[in-house]
């Protein structure tokens, strides 16, 4: 299963990865959206991991594009953000929501819940945060 | 001559008295200086305008004391106040403008007619009275202005925080899960794991603090949770941070019901927080929550001095706690933390459409008291 990270805070998105690595997912990241779309369309990701505020165009913005894309749209899409505010603006882009600082096992849940083969019920935010 | 027909015959003398002594106060632009001169003659002919009609004792009054009905859209005292914050002009430098031109309209009238009939006093007072009114609306404008600002400045610090703190936490759990590491190198990913747990919850009184004060209000999101899961929860992670301590739990009744339990989490922690930080090491915190068919009360209390009555009245505003303490309890290990945690519980129980109590006496101790309704409304504070 591959993971496209996008974060613009280096250090943020390469301990993420490191997180997910360590169970066996194949990760990829992107410091903006604009190079998340390439990616996208090369690389064709299991799961979308992004940042609400991303330098240029938003994560929530990113989220949106693929919600309205034909070929894009069944992408599970797994938003961050520091503000909760996000979560409660923009419920109805995204699959998953987690709030910064998050725990490891927070953003492993998510992802495997997101990856499920099941049919998933849309925009179940998660509680736990640090 | 009455005033208000020697105002708006002698403007361009007023203001130009006025714009020397505003000149004497910040350096300004030629563009700034225009722009502000025509929002003092717009003030000016506002004012004499209002001269010019009748009005009746509750009025003035209230004008005299700011408080006048504002009439749509901003008034010119208003946007005099929003460019006087553009050109750095402080606080003081605004109500000194206010000073020269209620001086140099006086003066100059004094200088062309005779003050002494009942008419031209009772312009005199009614000039009085608008330029206070005047006066207030600016600096009110003013002082929002700022208060704005400083509370967008630290939401956004608040925010941009959290980022890098999610790294090093996340940094941290990346070396606890490697086994393999000697026990001294997993001892110290702990230690970073938790201190960044404390920052955390520091970072998010802060921001919580700064977006309610912006007027947006704490958002919640109601779930189905089990308030004695949680309560138990936080009194875990505080045994955890101070296992020194004595807590005792008392629980009965429902506890099940549709609250934000992050949110009440986080106004669980904050209070145990603050019962720790204010009673003697070898004292105990007791926490209560008990479940009825319309509400849930959670308390807790602990051994403390009697409150003084100032410190009940401004128990949740930091701000003012802060103001009124003495200068040299407001820096180093005197001051402790900055006291945001009792605000922000006010403001989650708020949210929740609920009420917070606190009682303190030399034989109970001080207790905090939480009441939350059952029927959460489906809403999100600031929708």
């Amino acid at each position: 299963m591959m993971i496209l990270i996008v974060e613009d805070d280096l250090d943020l998105a390469e301990t993420c990865s490191m997180v997910l690595e360590s169970c066996d997912f194949e990760v990829k990241v992107a410091h903006s959206a604009e190079e998340a779309l390439l990616q996208i369309a090369d690389r064709k990701p299991d799961l979308l991991i992004a940042d609400c505020v991303l330098p240029g165009r938003s994560g929530l913005e990113l989220s949106q594009q693929m919600r309205s894309h034909h070929d894009r749209r069944q992408l599970p899409i797994l938003l961050m953000s520091g503000s909760l505010r996000n979560k409660v603006a923009h419920g109805d882009s995204y699959d998953g929501f987690i709030n910064k600082p998050f725990l490891a096992e927070t953003l492993l849940a998510e992802v495997s819940r997101l990856l499920q083969p099941a049919p998933q019920s849309a925009n179940q935010p998660v509680q736990g945060t640090l | 001559m009455k005033l208000a027909a020697f105002i708006l015959e002698n403007l361009e003398p007023i203001l130009n008295e006025w714009e020397d002594f505003a000149s004497s106060l910040a350096p300004l632009e030629d563009a700034t200086k225009i722009e502000l001169r025509d929002h003092a003659a717009a003030v000016l002919k506002v004012i004499a305008a209002d001269l010019q009609t009748p009005q009746a004792e509750h009025q003035s009054i209230a004008k005299s004391r700011g408080m006048a009905l504002a009439v749509g859209g901003n008034t010119a005292a208003q946007l005099h106040a929003e460019e006087r914050v553009a050109a750095g002009f402080s606080g003081e430098q605004v109500m000194a403008e206010y000073r020269a031109l209620r001086s140099s309209v006086l003066r100059l009238w004094a200088q062309n007619a005779e003050i002494t009939t009942s008419d031209a006093i009772q312009d005199m007072i009614r000039f009085n009275e608008a330029i206070d009114q005047a006066q207030t609306e600016s600096m009110a404008r003013y002082a929002k202005m700022l208060r704005e600002a400083q509370n967008l400045f630290l939401a956004i610090l608040g925010h941009d925080v959290r980022t890098p703190l999610g790294a090093v936490s996340m940094g941290a759990q990346v070396l606890l899960m490697d086994q393999t590491l000697p026990s001294k190198a997993l001892k110290v990913g702990l230690r970073i794991l938790n201190s960044s747990k404390r920052m955390d919850a520091i970072v998010r009184d802060l921001l919580d603090f700064s977006t309610t004060h912006l007027g947006e209000g704490i958002p919640i999101d109601p779930r189905t949770v089990d308030l004695l899961e949680i309560c138990q929860h936080t009194i875990d992670e505080a045994k955890t941070f101070h296992p020194d301590r004595q807590f005792e739990l008392k629980a009965e009744g429902n506890l099940e019901g549709a609250w934000d339990g992050q949110r009440l989490g986080q106004a669980f922690s904050n209070l145990i927080s603050n019962a720790i930080q204010h009673s003697t090491p070898e004292s105990a915190i007791r926490v209560s929550i008990s479940g009825s068919a319309d509400q849930v009360i959670y308390a807790v209390q602990n051994e403390a001095e009697v409150f003084s009555a100032t410190k009940l009245r401004t128990l949740f505003d930091p701000v003012k706690r802060f103001a009124i303490r003495p200068a040299s309890e407001r820096v180093g290990a005197r001051m402790q933390n900055l006291g945001l945690g009792l605000y922000v519980v006010k403001e989650i129980v708020n949210a929740h459409d609920g009420e917070i109590f606190v009682s303190s006496s030399k034989e109970e101790g001080v207790t905090f008291t939480v009441r939350l309704p059952r029927q959460t409304p489906h809403r999100r504070s600031g929708d």
